[in-house]
């Protein structure tokens, strides 16, 4: 069994497509990740956004900036976090001259008319829009309440101060929670189901109809037990050491994800999510005796349709999923990972972990079991 | 006791059958063919005798015991050249015969001496390092039959293993299997090659939609059919008379005359050549050339299945 483990190893290793798709293709897409997300992961390594603010009576032509006090937008700038906003009170000349000179990213114009003004459109310039455009909603919304509910009113500034203080997570540690995570600990949920391609090439490789070396090793003296085993075990493991190297890049190297400390679950995690993905290409590769190429498309759109539903491509999807039907983020790989994840790396829920980690390991052994039952015939009606 | 016994072997593939009602006895220490054109059911027989095909009636025996598919024993003796190229391309040459090899010698010694000579033997000696798709043709048919035969097998099995081989190679490839058959191992070959089968085979299966149509050696076979010696005579010239009179030579079965040129058919075994120069020195006849062939497996098959074998 060695032998023929340490054969789909080598071969594994040697396919050069293989390999880059599943080890090659996440590295370059942390490597990408990092210097377009990284930033913003780590908030205290980010400079912070600078933004001139000109209040109405600044904007007038006697320059006078006057002050902060009876103006409600400039009240609800300075409550934002300082540590990756800076707000600066400037006259509406000096704000020009600063955006011209890249000292700030746009100008914030107070009075009844609010608006923004930006130099270039970018993802930094899109939050300070953002902003803007979260005031102006509750600005309009308290307007109405004024109007229409006057009696309301002090609940509502209430209630939409619970629900400021609230978009901040804190967890228990004292991590906060950052929505740049998503993408990370999605594309190592799509490594690990990456591995379903280990497990389909494998699972073609010991079976008479799918392959001609299938029929020539079901046709040897290996016992059936073992050529299955081994194909397993050598998928499992190869994906499991992609992941394995992934993470000590994302970790180690790059430095988006903090695994220290938490090693052990995450390994464990990666290991359970590493069998669902090589169980499901195994089955995969065992169903009818369709060429090697459709087998490969099917497991290429399975590993993308749940990489995207666990949000590696838009975020918000597995939150969509999660309220209309949240069924699919329990049989989802991705999902499960990328909760596993969260749950070990940012909110510290032991319970969702071991939820995730549960499920993950059934369906695999689910999976499995039906594979290896397919998998087991050594006489087939047709070649 | 045969070596292998097949008994009344049916296979259907759906409403096609494949294998009808099949009788096959193999010594050991022949190399036996099998023989057909495509479709005629050769490999069918080969996947029902490795047991990887459900068959639907009949039995088979090898080496005295019902083979099954976990009848691992029996194959440990068995040794199988597929008619597709079963290598890995990821693996080079030393790599792939060594990886067959290991699973029926774990020995790694042992091993390394037979991969060796197994190299030796297919003539892949200086190819060892490097990869199957680095392979011409014929040696990457080669490798193939190097895995196949590597863990020295009592019986050898290829399918067609010299298909779209330059003749080389094919010679060499058949060479090689003689020298197996000498070094004690019992072959089974099968091909829609007749002179290959006619080259090297002691006994030929004649097969066709999945019936054995006939079976012998390539004497008897010969033996069976009508057609015996074809003799071509180009540039002559011939009256009615002297037309007539070679028409009602003994044993002459099929004359044609056309644009100076004459074929004749004769029956049973033997040259009838010098009894026709004879003929033609007594009425001073000549001629620009003369062919003449004796009845091929091919002329066997068209006689018995009224069609060419690569039909």
């Amino acid at each position: 069994m060695l032998l023929i483990m340490k054969r789909q190893i080598l071969v594994s290793i040697r396919e050069v497509s293989n390999i880059f798709w599943t080890l090659f293709f996440p590295l370059l897409l942390a490597t990408l990740f990092h210097f377009t997300l990284g930033a913003m992961l780590d908030q205290n390594g980010m400079e912070p956004l600078s933004a001139a603010y000109v209040p109405a009576s600044a904007a007038a032509s006697d320059g006078n900036t006057g002050g902060r006090k009876n103006d409600p937008f400039s009240e609800y700038l300075e409550t934002l976090d300082q540590t990756w906003l800076d707000i600066r009170l400037m006259t509406e000349e000096e704000a020009r001259d600063a955006l011209k000179n890249d000292e700030v990213l746009g100008i914030f114009y107070g009075g009844d008319e609010k608006s923004l003004t930006v130099g270039e459109n970018t993802v930094y310039t899109s939050i300070l829009s953002q902003i803007l455009e979260i005031y102006e909603k509750n600005e309009a919304l308290i307007t109405r309440i004024a109007r229409e509910h006057p009696e309301h009113l002090s609940d509502a500034v209430a209630a939409l101060e619970a629900y400021s203080s609230s978009t901040e997570t804190i967890t228990f540690d004292g991590s906060s929670m950052n929505n740049v995570q998503n993408y990370f600990f999605a594309l190592i949920a799509m490594t690990c189901l990456y591995g379903s391609f280990m497990g389909m090439y494998n699972s073609v490789g010991v079976q008479a109809n799918a392959s001609a070396l299938g029929a020539r090793l079901t046709a040897g003296c290996v016992k059936r037990y073992k050529s299955i085993a081994a194909s397993l075990l050598s998928s499992w493991l190869i994906s499991f050491l992609e992941v394995l190297i992934l993470l000590f890049y994302m970790d180690v190297v790059l430095g988006d994800i903090d695994l220290s400390g938490r090693e052990v679950r995450i390994l464990v995690i990666c290991a359970a999510a590493t069998l669902y993905a090589s169980s499901l290409g195994m089955l995969i590769g065992t169903v009818g005796s369709w060429s090697e190429n459709l087998k490969n498309g099917i497991v290429i759109s399975v590993s993308m349709a749940c990489s995207f539903a666990a949000d590696l491509m838009i975020s918000g999807v597995k939150g969509a999923i999660e309220t209309y039907a949240p069924v699919i983020n329990r049989i989802n790989p991705g999902a499960l990972t990328t909760d596993a994840f969260y749950s070990v790396l940012v909110y510290n829920d032991t319970e969702k972990y071991f939820r995730s980690l549960i499920l993950l390991t059934v369906f695999g052994l689910l999976l499995l079991t039906a594979a290896v039952l397919s998998m087991r015939r050594m006489r087939y009606e047709s070649i | 006791m045969s070596m292998i016994e097949i008994r009344n072997l049916v296979k259907r593939y759906k409403d096609t059958i494949a294998l009808d009602h099949l009788n096959l006895d193999i010594e050991e220490g022949e190399i036996f063919g099998l023989l057909g054109p495509n479709g005629s059911g050769k490999t069918t027989v080969i996947n029902c005798l490795l047991a990887l095909l459900k068959f639907d009636k009949g039995s088979i025996r090898i080496f005295g015991e019902e083979i099954q598919p976990d009848s691992y024993e029996i194959k440990r003796q068995i040794g199988i050249v597929m008619q597709n190229v079963a290598v890995f391309n990821e693996l080079t040459v030393y790599e792939n015969v060594d990886y067959f090899c290991g699973l029926y010698v774990p020995d790694r010694k042992k091993r390394k001496q037979l991969v060796e000579e197994a190299i030796t033997f297919t003539g892949l000696e200086g190819y060892e390092k490097k990869r199957p798709k680095k392979l011409s043709g014929g040696l990457l048919r080669r490798l193939n039959i190097a895995c196949g035969i590597a863990h020295r097998p009592r019986l050898v099995i290829l399918d067609e293993p010299t298909v779209a081989v330059d003749p080389q190679s094919r010679n060499k490839i058949l060479e090689g299997i003689c020298q197996m058959n000498r070094q004690g191992s019992t072959i089974i070959y099968t091909s829609h090659y007749m002179e290959e089968v006619e080259q090297i085979c002691s006994r030929i299966a004649i097969l066709d939609k999945g019936r054995c149509l006939a079976l012998g050696t390539k004497d008897e076979l010969k033996r069976m059919i009508k057609t015996g010696e074809k003799v071509r005579l180009e540039g002559i010239c011939l009256t009615p008379v002297q037309l007539e009179s070679i028409r009602r030579m003994p044993q002459v079965y099929s004359v044609v005359y056309e644009n100076e040129t004459l074929t004749l058919r004769f029956e049973g075994n033997g040259s009838h050549l010098i009894g026709l120069l004879h003929y033609m020195e007594e009425e001073h006849l000549t001629c620009g050339s003369c062919v003449s062939e004796l009845p091929t497996l091919n002329d066997v098959f068209l006689e018995i299945t009224g069609k060419e074998l690569r039909d």
